[in-house]
């Protein structure tokens, strides 16, 4: 083979790594606040315990923690969340951020026993359409 | 005294120029060659280059010759004061004529093996960097979305985001597929453009026709540090 085809063959080889195909578009379904995500839930419930309001109310109470990790680059000071369940209305819990980084917010659903299992459903606000994405559904006992 | 003999002589010098100017007179030649060049030699004894000169008066014998002409001889007068113009007509000469056609061949056989694959594989190359140009464009566009993606917490900017990778990445598949077949078209056809040159080099051959003067060898002329001389060879 003369020099001429070895030019030729190398030229092929680094125009073949010029422009790969983008793999990464199939997958733009990473990030929490994308209506097309597909991962993992993005919250836990942090600890549960029984708690009573300031006009004398028990409530079973999560306290739900968004980690940092499942929150993209630019990191918001608040996420507004829609809170969904069988016993309750549906509305809206600020999450702020805290001070390790991560997201903490409180859901108070009406105590009905301690052997009950408290089922809700949080998702991601989107307040232009105002709606709710990515829904996960948890359930949580308190502990008597 | 000192005054006489000057006016003396510049009367002098004035009356022999003007008796010299009316012996003279100007000759202009119009060959008619397609190469502009010519030489004459006149009377075997003087060699012209230029078309215009000033000659003393009288009949001339004279030859010209022009590269791929025939050597012409003709005789032309020279009138004292006046501008003679002289029309040459020439006729080209057989080996120059069979010449031409052996360039005209050659230079067809060189366009073909060389001007017009050289040309279709530049157009072939330009296309290609077109479309690399292009790629790159989309590239960079789609790379800055993915950077906004993974960093952006509003849904409809990423909406909006993905819309435009979406789209980028038609155009980035579509401009990279074209710069891909581009290039390979481009190297072949440059191969294609080398082999056939070289094909034409050991094939054909430039036909060369000598444009040697009949009259180069008969004028030397010498200039050294010591002087110079000119010789006409009989």
């Amino acid at each position: 083979m003369g020099r001429f085809n070895y030019i030729l063959l190398l030229m092929a080889f680094i125009l073949l790594g010029c422009f790969k195909k983008f793999e990464e578009v199939d997958t733009l379904n990473t990030n929490i606040f994308d209506r097309d995500y597909i991962g993992e839930k993005w919250f836990v419930i942090d600890e549960t315990l029984l708690y009573t309001n300031e006009i004398g109310q028990n409530k079973a109470r999560a306290k739900v923690v968004i980690p940092e990790e499942h929150v993209p680059e630019l990191k918001p000071s608040n996420i507004t969340l829609q809170l969904k369940g069988k016993s309750i209305d549906t509305k809206l819990i600020d999450f702020p951020q805290a001070i390790n980084g991560d997201y903490e917010g409180f859901i108070d659903l009406p105590y009905v026993g301690a052997d009950s299992t408290y089922c809700f459903e949080l998702g991601i606000y989107v307040v232009e359409e105002n709606s709710a994405i990515n829904s996960f559904e948890e359930c949580y006992s308190i502990e008597p | 005294m000192y005054l006489y003999r000057i006016l003396l002589t510049v009367l002098l010098t004035f009356w022999i120029s003007n008796i010299q100017a009316q012996d003279k007179g100007v000759v202009r030649f119009f060959v008619e060659v397609d190469n502009g060049y010519f030489e004459i030699e006149i009377n075997d004894t003087l060699l012209l280059k230029r078309y215009k000169d000033t000659l003393p008066a009288g009949v001339y014998e004279a030859k010209v010759w022009s590269p791929g002409y025939v050597l012409k001889r003709f005789t032309f007068e020279v009138l004292p004061g006046q501008t003679t113009e002289k029309h040459i007509e020439m006729a080209k000469n057989n080996d120059f004529i069979q010449y031409e056609l052996d360039y005209s061949k050659y230079r067809n056989q060189f366009h073909k093996h060389l001007t017009i694959p050289a040309s279709i594989t530049l157009a072939s190359a330009l296309s290609t960097g077109v479309f690399m140009v292009n790629a790159y464009s989309s590239k960079k566009k789609i790379n800055s979305d993915l950077l906004l993606y993974n960093k952006s917490p509003y849904t409809l900017e990423i909406d909006d985001l993905k819309n435009n990778v979406a789209t980028n990445n038609k155009k980035y598949n579509r401009q990279r597929i074209g710069f891909y077949i581009n290039s390979g078209l481009t190297l072949a056809l440059l191969g294609g453009t080398i082999w056939s040159y070289s094909k034409f080099k050991k094939t054909y051959k430039e036909p060369t026709y000598s444009k040697k003067s009949p009259f180069e060898d008969k004028y030397s002329l010498n200039i050294n540090p010591l002087g110079c001389s000119f010789a006409i060879h009989l």
